[in-house]
């Protein structure tokens, strides 16, 4: 076999374990009803816009971008963090693997047959929210709604990867809980560092716990890069760097994680 | 003319912490023969498949499959896999199973579709490849197992305890395929703690015993020393098991 010739089978193995994972997931119940969980409170969000004194279309574009957001982080994490020991229970792993893929070709396909699976239901509330902003408002789109829509689909795609790095070494229910855990953690990051560098608060809490909280916030996605959802609404517009340095960062930590992952899966005993 | 070695095992042991499940273990197999693998349970049968699959790393050794190392794909890619209690995604169907595994293979359409129809007729699974393999009984599962295994006509099949949990005509039904299959020239790695399905499809044995290759032969010879042995010892012999049954 030349070498060109075991690339081509690895990239067939790729996208092979990428198509069927998102066949698999779209069969699922679980993204159809994220789907129409979101749509019914996308329907909520705007009853509440419209029950609001000021600002109706503010309001509905941050509650339904809020929801996306949210269904997002928990389905990447969910969905990351069950998949190696759901295939391992069931044995298609061993399949899969004794078939003649890679161990690499299967974390990659999986990984982006799950992220598509994610983009879509993300897609799918994005686009039912912009059709009812249209009926209800009919004002012209906020530009910056589709780049917070591009923000939560790149997140979702680092969570994917940290939770599927976490759970090659814990198991699938710490994996999520950690990964959630870190999201939190990770959007709450500026809050703190202001109240950190306050300089009322910031002596009284200048304790080496934080300050270690904090450097360690280093070694993580800083998340916050890609949350745009409070922006929407008001007449700002982002430079376009801003958009490249988030996917940049998307693919940076996503690919880290993913190598961080491939590492120890190339060492483990199935 | 000597038949190719299509897998060999040289020294491999495997190790879990302190505890040693494989020691130095080495056999080969040529091309147009079968082996069986038997053992008590924890012997090591099925670490020894994993690792001869690449599904397990061995603390020392290793070997070749089709004259590639273990860990590289290429020669798992020629070798048809049934591992004990097969089961599979619940969403699809065996028609869509066979059609994934299909094109894992490196098979073209048409002669994809015509080997997964040709592979559910021969197992009767025609009348219900269009149902999700989540409503399969264990039997169904067992048999798209062996379909996705034959299903590129493999020169070596490893099966892994393929009788387990299976009623007797299920079993008897499997046993007519295997010997086809042997009649037409395919050769086995079986691991299984049937006599009978042995002494019908493999030409030799190796027996593992507490980690370690204890005997290994010709079918008849090594099975009768082993059956000689049985009978000279007690029943669960360093069984912890023994020790609570004469306890009752």
């Amino acid at each position: 076999m030349t070498q060109w010739e075991i690339y081509r089978v690895a990239f067939e193995s790729l996208w092979l374990t990428f198509s069927l994972r998102a066949r698999l997931l779209l069969r699922q119940r679980t993204l159809l009803g994220a789907v129409v969980l979101s749509f019914l409170v996308i329907l909520l969000s705007l009853v509440l816009a419209r029950i609001s004194w000021v600002q109706p279309e503010k309001i509905f574009w941050d509650f339904s971008l809020s929801v996306l957001f949210v269904l997002a982080v928990f389905l990447s994490s969910y969905l990351a963090a069950n998949l190696l020991r759901e295939e391992q229970d069931r044995r298609t792993l061993h399949l899969v693997l004794s078939s003649g893929c890679s161990r690499g070709a299967w974390l990659v396909g999986n990984f982006l047959g799950m992220f598509a699976s994610v983009a879509a239901v993300t897609l799918a509330g994005f686009l039912f929210a912009l059709l009812v902003a249209k009926v209800s408002f009919q004002t012209s789109v906020p530009a910056l709604a589709v780049t917070a829509t591009l923000g939560i689909v790149l997140e979702s795609a680092v969570l994917l990867a940290l939770a599927l790095f976490a759970s090659f070494f814990v198991r699938p229910l710490l994996a999520l809980l950690l990964t959630l855990a870190l999201t939190v953690a990770l959007h709450s990051l500026s809050s703190l560092q202001r109240v950190f560098t306050d300089p009322v608060t910031g002596g009284f809490l200048d304790t080496w716990p934080l300050r270690v909280l904090l450097k360690m916030a280093t070694f993580f996605p800083p998340l916050e890069w890609f949350d745009l959802k409070p922006l929407v609404g008001y007449e700002s517009t982002l430079p376009a760097h801003y958009l490249v340095s988030m996917l940049g960062l998307c693919l940076f930590w996503s690919g880290l994680y993913l190598v961080l992952a491939q590492v120890r899966f190339e060492r483990m005993d199935l | 003319m000597e038949a190719e070695t299509i897998l060999a095992v040289t020294g491999v042991t495997k190790r879990y912490g302190d505890l040693k499940v494989l020691d130095d273990v080495s056999f080969s197999l040529a091309a147009g023969a079968s082996l069986a693998l038997v053992g008590a349970n924890g012997a090591g049968k099925s670490t020894l498949i994993k690792i001869i699959l690449g599904l397990c790393h061995p603390s020392a050794g290793g070997g070749q499959l089709f004259g590639h190392p273990f860990h590289r794909p290429e020669g798992r890619a020629r070798v048809g896999y049934l591992p004990e209690f097969p089961s599979f995604w619940p969403e699809l169907n065996a028609r869509e199973l066979l059609g994934f595994f299909g094109r894992f293979r490196s098979i073209d359409e048409p002669e994809r579709t015509r080997r997964a129809e040709k592979m559910l007729s021969v197992l009767g699974l025609s009348g219900r490849a269009g149902r999700r393999l989540g409503g399969y009984s264990k039997g169904m599962l067992q048999r798209s197992g062996l379909a996705q295994a034959l299903l590129h006509d493999p020169k070596l099949l490893i099966l892994d305890e393929p009788m387990s949990g299976l009623d007797p005509r299920a079993q008897s039904k499997l046993r007519d395929i295997f010997s086809a299959l042997r009649a037409q020239g395919k050769s086995f790695l079986i691991s299984s703690h049937s006599l009978e399905d042995i002494r019908l499809l493999c030409d030799e044995v190796v027996v593992l015993e507490k980690s370690k290759l204890t005997l290994s032969g010709p079918t008849n010879e090594v099975l009768g020393r082993l059956l000689q042995k049985y009978q000279n010892s007690e029943p669960w012999d360093d069984d912890p098991m023994g020790d609570l049954s004469s306890g009752l």
